[in-house]
């Protein structure tokens, strides 16, 4: 394929597609938008997008967004000082001091494995490895080529 | 006039343009009408500004790609992964020519309107990987570069795609005598 070809074949396919005229719209689309747009009309308000709002409900959702976050903001400066929230400090620590014992656990396991697999010969664990691996070809094989087949029966469908 | 009447007369005047924007890039008319719908609602809550605007068309004609977009990465999220493979397959289809009515009526159906509509058809089954960059390059305007980015492809995919793609309804034409040189004369 040279240049020349291709810039060719590019000026060809540019003029054959802007020369394609508009596809006309199904007859049944107009009804259809208007349609929904007359159902969004009769909604309450609070149904709507918030855009479409009244005025004073948009200010007013503003003003509770804003005093929301002003509490939020507020809470998180002054709560750290209070006794309440020392008490769930503590009491969240016992929570956590569970988790610490699960993990020393899930340590002490993870390394008894480590050292069993150490145990193990390097010839059995390479073929392990292998095993693993094959496994994972064969089903990569037979999902693309269920995948394939699939494709090819839905194409000729198609045609 | 009330804003609904005229509303409906503007969504009149466009629907065709929306419509075929998304029908191109779909190759789904249930589809390319969702999508045009919920173009003509977003177009609804802007009203006020496009009933007067020059650039209407436009905007109407961005907002259905993007949306025909979304609805493509969306509903066919596996669509980028298994492009590949609807290539490869768009290419072995090659002697597969664009189906049209009988041959008796080769002569007629090479009138140039009915041109037109093989390419029409011959676009539209196209594979999406090859189908979707080709409209955005050639009636949408889109570089080589911006496609690649609004995909999430590399540039080269990009160029090879629209390449296979030109080639793909090259053949599909030439199988039936429709030559791309004779359709814009």
């Amino acid at each position: 394929m040279n240049a020349n070809y291709d810039s060719e074949l590019e000026a060809r396919v540019d003029r054959a597609l802007k020369s394609l005229p508009p596809l006309a719209a199904p007859t049944t689309l107009a009804p259809r938008v208007m349609a929904v747009i007359a159902s969004r009309a009769v909604a309450p308000w609070y149904r709507q997008p918030w855009p479409a709002w009244p005025v004073p409900m948009r200010a007013a959702a503003l003003v509770i967004l804003a005093a929301f976050f002003a509490s939020l903001c507020l809470g998180a400066w002054r709560l750290p000082d209070t006794e309440s929230y020392l008490a769930a400090t503590r009491h969240a620590a016992g929570w956590f001091s569970g988790l610490t014992t699960l993990w020393n656990a899930l340590n002490a396991l993870i390394g008894t494995l480590a050292q069993a697999v150490q145990q193990l010969g390097r010839g059995i664990l390479l073929g392990c490895l292998a095993a693993v691996a094959l496994a994972w070809a064969t089903c990569l094989g037979l999902g693309t080529a269920c995948l394939r087949l699939a494709l090819a029966r839905r194409q000729a469908h198609d045609l | 006039m009330t804003d609904a009447q005229q509303f409906e007369a503007f969504l009149q005047d466009y629907q065709d343009l929306v419509f075929s924007t998304a029908m191109r890039l779909l190759a789904n008319r249930a589809e390319a009408e969702d999508v045009t719908q919920e173009v003509f609602l977003k177009a609804y809550e802007r009203f006020g500004e496009l009933r007067e605007s020059q650039t209407a068309g436009g905007w109407l004609r961005t907002v259905a790609t993007n949306l025909s977009l979304n609805h493509l990465t969306r509903y066919r999220a596996r669509w980028s992964f298994f492009s590949e493979l609807f290539t490869r397959h768009g290419e072995d289809d090659e002697e597969s020519p664009v189906e049209f009515a009988a041959p008796e009526t080769v002569e007629a159906a090479l009138a140039a309107s009915d041109r037109r509509t093989l390419v029409e058809e011959a676009l539209q089954k196209l594979p999406p990987a090859q189908r979707v960059p080709l409209v955005l390059y050639h009636l949408e305007g889109l570089t080589y570069e911006d496609i690649a980015a609004r995909l999430g492809v590399s540039l080269g995919k990009v160029k090879t795609d629209i390449f296979r793609g030109r080639e793909a309804l090259r053949r599909k034409l030439e199988a039936v005598k429709a030559d791309l040189l004779d359709l814009t004369a």
